[in-house]
């Protein structure tokens, strides 16, 4: 491996001012303060936060960058912000609130041309391309790429997307399993595999993670940083003794 | 909080990048952060920060218009406390291979290149830096880093010469002692580097970005700062 310590991503998806969760992108439940909750992680050893706007209004977008330039105030680990971004201003209003890195999807897929002309602007180390992949035998990978929060299907397969969208800028793959998403099934180590051997940077996992067992999957089928939600949200293990977990099995952590 | 009035801290403008970790650092330091391009804030600014966003050329270009290379050099000659992040630290040295042609501040000599090894650019994640045995503030741990160039060695004596942007050295024996911390990304590089003057580490240049480095970030400036003897609101 580079040396880097893996990194453990705490997600706040974020709609209308509070952090809720869902299982397979539906049934959100609401758990609580999103100030609080990045506090919290950062205490206890998250590596950066991940925070996902979705929000379905105008209105709730706008509380989004308000949301964003409260935390940066207390937050001394990056922020990555997504969800709805669907434009270079709303990329642009984002870092100017405190984003560090800003993560792109469905507007990606609908005009790739946004990941080079975000990396221009800003910087590969800036831009993320978040990918919600599903299961399907008919694609070459069995992966396809899925849209609009996980409800619209693209024809796209998932390890030829993700090369595209590394080719034209983006600094890193978020990669997350609309399968797996809330199941505590563990991440899809096959699809991280397949995309982390087909692009030169680095993949986060996404989706199922709820024991210290699937972080180590996770790690081992070629993941640079592990994120996760409900099990964070929820209290059932602290990122610390995640971190504790992979150290024990010769995993470089930050602790 | 207090009800005194915050110190300022002067961010120096280099471009159109967005500040906002920075400032909100420099708050959580006690300070009031003021980004500016203005010449006299650089010469009289209690502390600067040289921030780390966007490239080597645009970047000198943009100082050199704004007289902010002679001020800055002028300021390190002074032994009044400055800091440079990421890009802001490069710009320190003679020049990059990121823009070939543009001079640097060249403050230390060297010439700074992209990271080599086959390892994906930019480095960006945590990793764990080394202190020097002589350095006094700088400690080892992880840090944040996203860079793709980087400083390969700091080719140094005591009692630095300072050379000035414009060429013929104005200032000479300046620094009393340097110490580093090193990296290694596919190769080793300089994470890291403190200068002393009068016994206080007037001059911290960092290749990480210790505004996102957690508390380690945090407890570097708060000790620079307090080393520099800076009274501030906490």
């Amino acid at each position: 491996m580079n040396g880097l310590a893996v990194r453990i991503i705490p997600c706040l998806d974020f709609k209308d001012g509070r952090v809720v969760k869902g299982t397979r992108f539906l049934n959100l439940v609401d758990s609580g303060d999103p100030l609080e909750r990045a506090l919290l992680y950062e205490r206890q050893g998250a590596d950066e936060l991940a925070f996902l706007d979705i929000s379905a209004t105008l209105e709730g977008r706008k509380t989004m960058a308000q949301e964003v330039a409260r935390i940066r105030q207390v937050l001394s680990i990056p922020i990555m912000v997504g969800g709805g971004i669907g434009s270079i201003e709303d990329a642009c209003r984002l870092l100017e609130a405190g984003a560090d890195r800003i993560s792109v999807n469905s507007a990606a897929v609908r005009n790739p041309l946004i990941i080079d002309e975000l990396a221009s602007r800003f910087g590969v180390q800036c831009v993320v391309v978040a990918i919600d992949v599903a299961e399907n035998s008919t694609m070459p990978s069995g992966y396809e790429v899925k849209i609009d929060a996980g409800s619209r299907k693209t024809g796209f397969d998932a390890v030829a997307w993700a090369q595209e969208a590394s080719g034209r800028g983006a600094g890193e793959i978020l990669l997350t399993s609309i399968d797996r998403d809330g199941t505590s099934l563990g991440y899809e180590c096959r699809l991280i595999g397949l995309v982390a051997r087909a692009v030169l940077v680095p993949v986060v996992a996404s989706g199922g993670a709820s024991k210290p067992e699937h972080f180590l999957e996770g790690y081992l089928s070629g993941a640079s940083a592990l994120l996760a939600a409900g099990i964070f949200h929820r209290g059932e293990i602290s990122i610390r003794e995640i971190k504790e977990f992979l150290k024990a099995h010769d995993v470089e952590v930050r602790l | 909080m207090s009800m005194k009035e915050r110190k300022k801290l002067i961010i120096i403008k280099t471009g159109a990048a967005n500040l906002a970790s920075v400032e909100a650092f420099a708050k959580r330091l006690g300070f009031e952060p003021v980004v500016s391009d203005m010449m006299i804030d650089v010469l009289e600014g209690q502390v600067v920060i040289l921030p780390g966003v966007g490239a080597f050329g645009p970047a000198m270009e943009k100082l050199s218009q704004d007289g902010l290379d002679e001020a800055i050099c002028r300021r390190v000659e002074q032994g009044l406390p400055t800091a440079g992040i990421c890009l802001g630290m490069q710009l320190f040295f003679e020049a990059s291979e990121e823009a070939p042609g543009s001079k640097g501040l060249c403050i230390f000599n060297g010439t700074v290149k992209r990271l080599a090894g086959g390892l994906p650019l930019p480095q960006l994640g945590w990793n764990k830096i080394e202190s020097e045995s002589s350095a006094h503030l700088l400690e080892s741990g992880w840090v944040y880093f996203a860079n793709s160039y980087r400083v390969g060695e700091v080719a140094y004596t005591y009692k630095t010469t300072i050379k000035g942007s414009k060429g013929a050295p104005f200032a000479q024996n300046v620094f009393d002692q340097v110490a580093i911390a090193s990296a290694r990304y596919g190769e080793p590089f300089v994470a890291a580097l403190e200068a002393w003057q009068d016994a206080k580490p007037t001059l911290l240049l960092c290749q990480f970005h210790p505004e996102l480095s957690g508390s380690f970030g945090t407890r570097l400036f708060s000790h620079w700062i307090d080393l520099n003897r800076i009274g501030r609101n906490v």
